[in-house]
């Protein structure tokens, strides 16, 4: 077996049968380890250190195949300071009866953007307030005035969809969700389809399309 | 070339692309524009930190530094391939920079010690193989910075040779040259561990 040197600096000996042991290692890193050679296929030096590498090699391929997710939580706060920044100023009330509540327009325009990302057709989606266009005194509000909300999108298509009627689906399905789930009046979804893509499709041949 | 790791979700040039020129336009899209492709990158932000630091506190800050250093400089961004290789570049040298600053006392690899290896006994394999995973992030976390840089985009993130010495910024046999002196010393790591 070869020795390597405790700063991994110094090159290893050589096999017995003249073989590099970090060009063993590199096939084993790669993941080429059952890609033997002639040579390693009738070399027991090499077959052995071949077996040994990959015992030891195991634990880092472990390493990359684990799933690594960001915790929860982990860029609201650095998020809410680019909100503040970059976000839409302003708040929707939702009145019955006896009670009335506030939804931020922040709050519409995220609920606005996520259900037309997650709608076929789509690839990439996002929202805004638009402008909400008060009759009788001819003037033009920005989008959130008391119950009722404007929204805008922006919209890369994927290729091949009809893209009429994506719009119409995009006005029905934003004005349904945003209305489900804040409870304002969508009085307006101006649609802008800015750019069209084709189904990215990774070698494999799969739809890895992103949501 | 190293293999892609599996299971990483390809980088979607087109919808990143689409996302930095909504970002950057100054438009009433911008604040979501960059929200929606933080969030398409935390895990990879996460994860690049995590190997790299090997503590899970310390990658958290980096990703939040990462996050409103991604928002400042955004306007410079001409295309996917400059964000590319700007955010695993931003990535990398802040979760160094973070241990330099920490002055985090990292041993050598080939100085796990004795105590690392836990006193199992019986067929607790599970046992067993969580505490080899462990030495190996350990390892990893105490490999010298450049080689650990080199190791975690090769064969954590995948990358080719040639785009890890661009993120890198070296050349491409220097690149190799860091990556194999990490791959050596993270045998003898394992080795002296078992």
């Amino acid at each position: 077996m070869t020795r390597t040197g405790a700063t991994g600096n110094e090159p290893p000996e050589r096999l017995a049968c003249g073989a590099d042991p970090d060009a063993l290692l590199e096939q084993i890193a790669e993941g080429r380890g059952a890609e033997r050679d002639d040579h390693q296929r009738q070399c027991p030096h090499c077959q052995a250190t071949l077996a040994e590498y990959s015992r030891l090699w195991a634990p880092f391929d472990e390493l990359a195949a684990t799933e690594v997710h960001a915790p929860p939580g982990l860029f609201d706060r650095a998020l809410a300071t680019i909100r503040e920044q970059a976000g839409p100023a302003g708040y929707g009330r939702v009145a019955d009866e006896t009670d009335s509540f506030l939804v931020a327009a922040r709050a519409v325009v995220a609920v606005a953007g996520r259900a037309a990302r997650t709608s076929a057709g789509v690839r990439m989606a996002l929202g805004a307030l638009g402008r909400v266009i008060d009759p009788t005194p001819s003037t033009v509000a920005a989008g959130i005035s008391g119950q009722s909300v404007a929204l805008e999108l922006t919209v890369a298509a994927e290729y091949g969809h009809d893209m009429q009627r994506l719009a119409e689906h995009l006005r029905a399905r934003v004005a349904a969700e945003v209305a489900a789930q804040t409870g304002l009046e969508v009085v307006t979804v101006d649609v802008a389809i800015t750019d069209v893509f084709p189904t990215p499709t990774d070698h494999d041949g799969q739809d890895h399309r992103p949501m | 070339m190293a293999a892609r790791r599996p299971g990483a979700p390809r980088w979607d040039d087109a919808a990143d692309d689409w996302l930095i020129r909504e970002a950057t336009s100054g438009s009433t899209f911008s604040g979501q524009a960059f929200e929606v492709l933080l969030r398409r990158h935390q895990d990879r932000i996460y994860r690049i930190a995590l190997r790299i630091t090997g503590d899970p506190a310390d990658a958290a800050d980096v990703a939040q530094d990462v996050a409103v250093q991604l928002w400042r400089a955004l306007v410079t961004f001409t295309g996917s391939s400059t964000f590319s290789t700007w955010l695993h570049r931003i990535v990398i040298n802040r979760s160094l920079n973070l241990q330099r600053a920490r002055r985090v006392p990292t041993r050598g690899t080939s100085e796990l010690l004795d105590q690392d290896h836990p006193r199992t006994t019986g067929p607790a394999q599970r046992v067993e193989d969580a505490a080899r995973l462990d030495a190996a992030t350990r390892s990893l976390a105490a490999l010298p910075a450049e080689q650990r840089a080199a190791v975690v985009l090769c064969q954590i993130e995948g990358m080719s040779y040639r785009e890890a010495a661009i993120v890198a910024n070296i050349s491409e046999p220097a690149l190799r040259s860091r990556l194999e002196r990490g791959r050596r010393n993270l045998l003898a790591a394992m080795k002296d561990w078992t």
